[in-house]
């Protein structure tokens, strides 16, 4: 048959029309095998193919059944001629030869031998020892609890083996859970515990409402005709549904329309039909138990509100109550999230009918319900029973939009609505595991919210984090939170990715790469909440996407951020405003002028049109026009901008000009632009009023770099101008700090000492001897002290760490101003 | 043939691949590794609770190329990685015997 053939066809017809040809197939052979006719024996069909459920690859199951004894050669005569021309074909048999008695022994042990002979039937031959041993079986399903155990810890295994199919990208349609196993636990159970013959009873019984029952067939037609064609796709036996295949066994289940993202509805379809065979296995679990314990010791109930609650399980006070009084259905979630309880299998329907009809409400008393829900400690239970059964999409519409969505990556194991809830529990666990960032958290309602809603954006391919940021803030809104939290939410959902981003492809030893970060983030609040949404979303995401290699470097940008939001200039949220509003003129002011190397410090410590100035001037510099020299007459002093290509010992020999040609040193701002200019402003005095011999300045330096002009020297031989002289010689008295902890990229070392002349020059020539690097300084002078700031680091662009080398630097400034 | 491993910054990787597929070198195999030379590691002290860092994440990128691409391939990967600062990270150059493509079952320089 060519696979365009089956397209109207069902599942279930495929499946057993394939077994009707292997049926026939064992007939004729049997018709041939000439020998030990006296003997009555059968053979007989177990497992999928005794349910006439055969996909093309799947394994044909037989038994070949003898009544008493079996005959010498028997077992070679049947292999050869039966067993061998079916493994000729290419049809993967798997036989066993047993007496009747050898069978009934075996399954006390076996559970699959046992499962898979609850599908007996009889293929052909003598008709006999098969309904002998039929009766047989029926007689031994006695201990049904037991069975009811062995056949759960089947499933959890199966559970943890092989996923749910629900939410897996790529379902194992036979063994995840909600998977064709999980439809034969439905049939086994329906045998053994509640003694029916076919499924369909299982409505008559009452324990299911005709339409669940139209449902899982549905359902279960679907999954075996996606299992039947894919085997015919791969050629294989291959029960998982990996993601090269999906395209086209989705193309084979909707032919004809070339445009549809087929992939996507049939995963989708694909996960709504497993998800409703497992919800409905689980169900008919629940009663399983309920029926068996039915005989076990009275039940102790207790009410709370219009619920009864029996052994951990929530009902409903009547069944009209749900009818009757709607709000009933989120305060039940409510009530399971609270205290860790479940709902009984019939409040499940219940609920699920009540949602299919449309009756959620999202009133007040829904609303509330659903953020304690949220705050609740182990709210994993009730979101996924909400999500399960369409609860969810009530209460956030906007959910339907990422319900069984995959994202068609390996990164992900779960669908986006799953994920989501997930991401919400792990940052649960992070609350008991990283109490200190939590306490960091003023209120957690709106970090919550946000796990749950990060990616609701993600039908978008491009920017679903911008996109998801605006619904999830209306949705926050329409939850009632307050708009300082939905704007914190918009927040968290629009940079969800950022922390990760930034700590794996920026340079986290460049202060200005974390700075930004720190800014962007604002305070320390949102920094951790960030934090904390995104590992939680890694943790979410699969086991691969949160190591300790990745947590390094998160852990760095987020302590150094945070250094810098609480110790550093961003400290003063006045600084922030202040930087945001420069940045708003300058780029007015200078459009497509890239302003990517000027360091934050620089642009906080100046006024615009100083640093436009400087902007200007910076273009000059070239191989011909080595330093620029800016002079401004303020009031009684004059404001002196040097803009020259950072180089060692480059402070020093600035400092020591200075000093020889008498310009005292009040203050100045000392700083290197990320493109490697340094960007010094002083505001000095001049040794008389009208100086003009400024570009001395330029001259003296190119004379000491060009070595024509000997700094030391000069300097040693320079003495105060008269003017200066009648001022005390006061002694020195020297205070040295090193300091490692107000930056993490800089070792800032604070002189203070008694003003004199070349003092500047003196400690950063002890500096540049050292091979420190001035990278930033702040000096300011009075008449009886001057307070210098430098933030260094050593010749190796690290901070000095090294004890010795600390005292050395000491000793240094110490000797070098005692001079 | 030669095996270039190079040990480099995490936020390199981008640049570094950018100016390995400029040279024409399509497959690579990257791995998140930790490691140390002189940059050591130290300890934070953060609120009173201590945040030791030894462990330094690096990515360690392993190509194959022939013998007379080795040169380019390592003055293009130290433009790309090179930072100035400490923790730039090596390169390393080992000999290789033979290379087999497991699809075709090509070995040599075609394999490459």
């Amino acid at each position: 048959m060519k696979l365009a053939d089956y397209d109207y066809m069902s599942g279930k017809k495929l499946a057993r029309n394939l077994s009707n040809l292997a049926d026939q197939k064992i007939c004729s052979l049997y018709q041939g095998h000439t020998s030990s006719r006296d003997i009555p024996w059968a053979i007989i069909a177990i497992g999928g193919y005794g349910r006439q459920e055969l996909c093309p690859h799947s394994d044909l199951d037989i038994l070949v059944l003898l009544d008493k004894k079996i005959p010498g050669q028997f077992t070679k005569e049947i292999l050869a001629s039966t067993i061998y021309p079916l493994w000729d074909d290419h049809l993967s048999v798997s036989y066993s030869v047993r007496t009747i008695k050898n069978v009934l022994k075996d399954i006390r042990h076996d559970f699959f031998l046992k499962t898979s002979l609850l599908d007996v039937r009889f293929v052909c031959g003598s008709k006999a020892p098969y309904t002998k041993l039929f009766k047989a079986i029926q007689k031994r399903q006695k201990e049904k609890k037991e069975f009811l155990q062995t056949l759960l810890a089947h499933t959890s295994r199966r559970e943890h083996d092989f996923g749910d199919a629900g939410y897996v990208l790529e379902p194992n349609l036979k063994e995840g859970r909600g998977g064709l196993r999980d439809m034969q636990e439905i049939a086994w159970l329906n045998k053994i515990i509640f003694e029916l013959n076919d499924i369909s009873e299982l409505a008559q019984a009452g324990f299911l409402s005709a339409i669940d029952l139209s449902d899982l067939d549905a359902a279960h037609d679907y999954i075996l005709k996606a299992r039947f064609i894919l085997h015919c796709l791969v050629q294989h036996k291959t029960d998982s549904l990996f993601i090269e295949h999906q395209e086209s066994l989705s193309r084979q289940l909707y032919p004809g329309e070339a445009s549809r993202d087929t992939t996507r509805e049939m995963m989708q379809e694909l996960h709504s039909k497993a998800r409703i065979v497992k919800s409905l296995h689980d169900i008919i679990v629940s009663y399983a138990f309920e029926k068996l314990d039915n005989k076990s010791s009275h039940k102790t109930s207790r009410m709370i509100g219009e619920f009864v609650i029996t052994k951990n399980q929530i009902g409903f006070a009547h069944l009209k109550t749900l009818r009757d009084n709607p709000d009933t259905l989120m305060q039940a979630f409510s009530l399971m999230a609270e205290k860790n309880l479940s709902l009984k299998p019939m409040s499940l329907q219940l609920v699920r009918e009540h949602a299919e009809s449309g009756n959620v409400r999202t009133n007040e008393t829904s609303i509330r319900c659903f953020l304690k829900i949220l705050r609740s400690d182990q709210p994993g239970p009730a979101l996924i029973q909400m999500l399960e059964l369409g609860v969810l999409e009530k209460i956030i519409p906007e959910f339907t939009l990422i319900k069984g969505l995959t994202m068609g990556n390996s990164f992900h194991r779960f669908t986006v609505d799953l994920h989501s809830i997930q991401t919400l529990l792990e940052l649960k666990k992070l609350e008991l595991s990283q109490p200190e960032i939590f306490e960091m958290v003023k209120d957690t309602t709106p970090l919550y919210l946000s796990a749950l809603l990060h990616d609701i954006g993600k039908i978008s391919t491009t920017n679903h984090e911008e996109h998801g940021a605006e619904m999830a803030k209306n949705i926050a809104l329409r939850l009632g939170l307050s708009e300082q939290d939905s704007v914190h939410v918009n927040f968290l959902v629009r940079n969800h990715l950022q922390f990760s981003i930034t700590a794996h492809r920026r340079d986290l030893s460049e202060e200005s790469v974390v700075f930004l970060f720190a800014q962007r983030m604002g305070d320390p609040q949102r920094l951790a909440m960030l934090h904390l949404l995104s590992v939680a979303d890694a943790l979410a995401t699969s086991e691969a996407a949160w190591t300790p290699w990745k947590q390094a470097l998160v852990l760095e940008l987020f302590y150094k951020s945070l250094n810098i939001l609480e110790k550093g200039i961003l400290k003063d949220p006045q600084n922030a405003i202040n930087l945001d509003q420069k940045w708003k003129i300058l780029t007015d002011r200078l459009p497509g002028q890239s302003l990517w190397s000027l360091p934050q410090a620089y642009i906080l410590a100046s006024d615009v049109d100083e640093i436009i100035k400087h902007i200007e001037l910076s273009a000059t510099i070239s191989d011909q026009v080595e330093m620029v020299v800016d002079v401004t007459p303020k009031n009684d002093h004059f404001s002196l901008g040097i803009i020259t290509r950072d180089r060692p010992g480059l402070f020093s020999i600035l400092t020591g000009i200075l000093a020889i040609r008498h310009l005292e040193i009040h203050t100045a701002r000392i700083f290197t632009w990320l493109n490697g200019l340094a960007v010094d402003v002083f505001e000095i005095s001049a040794p008389w009023h009208d100086y003009t011999e400024w570009d001395k300045i330029v001259d003296d330096f190119r004379k000491i770099t060009s070595r024509e002009l000997d700094l030391a020297d000069t300097i040693s031989h320079a003495r105060p101008l008269v003017s200066n002289q009648n001022r005390k010689i006061q002694a020195q008295r020297i205070r040295i700090t090193i300091d490692n902890t107000s930056s993490d990229f800089f070792t800032l070392i604070e002189v203070h000492a008694y003003p004199r002349l070349g003092l500047l020059h003196h400690i950063s020539h002890a500096f540049a001897e050292l091979d420190l690097n001035i990278h930033r300084a702040f000096i300011s002078s009075t008449q009886y002290r001057s307070a210098n700031t430098f933030y260094v680091v050593d010749n190796l662009g690290e901070k000095i760490e090294d004890e010795s080398l600390k005292e050395r630097i000491r000793s240094a400034v110490v000797l070098a101003l005692n001079e | 043939m030669k095996k270039i491993e190079a040990i480099i910054k995490p936020f390199k990787l981008d640049e570094v691949k950018e100016t390995l597929h400029k040279l024409g070198i399509q497959g690579m195999t990257i791995s998140e590794v930790q490691g140390f030379g002189r940059q050591k590691g130290h300890k934070e002290i953060y609120r009173g609770a201590e945040y030791e860092v030894d462990f330094l994440p690096k990515i360690k990128i392993e190509i194959v190329v022939t013998s007379d691409m080795v040169d380019s391939v390592v003055e293009a990967i130290v433009a790309a990685a090179k930072t100035g600062k400490i923790g730039d990270g090596k390169i390393f150059i080992i000999p290789l015997e033979e290379a087999i493509r497991i699809r075709t079952g090509e070995s040599g320089d075609s394999a490459i």
